[in-house]
């Protein structure tokens, strides 16, 4: 008798969401630790504020900057203005929560000792193997 | 007291469905993963004898008693011969093309190049049929359609 996990992963981890971002097309990521401003497409600064942020001039004509906000929990969460909802879609949010947990997956291992065996990609999904290497 | 009694393994499989959400068997090793977020723990297979009366006998031990307590202990040392049961996962009796080609097989396109790969999958060892329900698992959870 075997019994599984399911688990929806959230955003905790600030360098694997940067690299997951880079994964995603961007390569140039602010990290804040005090929260700062965001701005729009006009140059203008906006009251919403991230720790976590992909400037304008780095995702396309006239979009607004791309924030992640860390909560007082420490996950932190994406605030996507409604102009660029359409090309930070839902599809996005998808690929960019895979190459997050894909990533996370990947430095939990290394640092608790486990050795990364590699992965397969099957319609989409992705399979991580590891190794428990710890005595 | 934990829910399921864990399954001992070195290895360990992820799988990240589309959207993120990822799915493994849960074994000591697997426990790293359990901080990155919310787990829900479901049973994913039985390992039951093969046999009729005795999977019923086995079914109804199990049903009364922990499956951590000493009776669940005892009814894995049965001496009989025993078969994989996905059903909790909505999957199939693992019948001997499931252990032979489970690619072909989780999805439900069946290769059967002789007659008895259709036959229900039995061990003599339960420990084999652990081996043979977790390798069918993960290929499993990889393949199916949700």
């Amino acid at each position: 008798m075997s019994a599984y996990h399911t688990q929806k992963t959230q955003y905790k981890d600030k360098d694997a969401l940067v690299a997951a971002l880079g994964d995603m097309g961007y390569q140039t990521v602010e990290c804040h630790e005090v929260a700062t401003n965001l701005y729009g497409y006009h140059g203008d600064m906006r009251s919403q504020k991230a720790n976590i942020i992909v400037r304008r001039n780095f995702i396309g004509n006239a979009a607004n900057d791309l924030g992640f906000v860390k909560a007082e929990d420490g996950t932190y969460s994406a605030i996507i203005s409604a102009f660029d909802s359409g090309k930070h879609d839902a599809e996005w949010l998808k690929g960019l929560k895979r190459a997050y947990v894909e990533k996370v997956d990947i430095k939990t291992a290394a640092n608790q000792g486990f050795k990364y065996l590699g992965k397969k990609i099957v319609a989409g999904k992705v399979q991580l193997q590891f190794m428990d290497n710890r005595a | 007291m934990k829910p399921f009694p864990k399954t001992p393994r070195k290895i360990v499989t992820i799988t990240i469905e589309e959207d993120g959400t990822q799915t493994f068997l849960k074994t000591d090793a697997a426990d790293i993963f359990l901080e990155l977020g919310e787990v829900i723990t479901r049973r994913a297979s039985h390992v039951e004898p093969a046999g009729f009366w005795l999977r019923l006998a086995f079914t109804a031990l199990r049903s009364i008693f922990p499956d951590t307590g000493k009776v669940a202990a005892w009814t894995r040392t049965w001496c009989c011969l025993w078969r994989v049961n996905t059903s909790p996962v909505g999957g199939p009796v693992l019948k001997w093309f499931h252990v032979l080609s489970p690619r072909t097989a989780v999805n439900g396109i069946t290769s059967c190049p002789y007659p008895c790969w259709n036959q229900v999958a039995t061990w003599r060892d339960r420990q084999s049929a652990i081996e043979a329900e977790v390798k069918f698992l993960n290929q499993f959870f990889l393949e199916r359609i949700i």
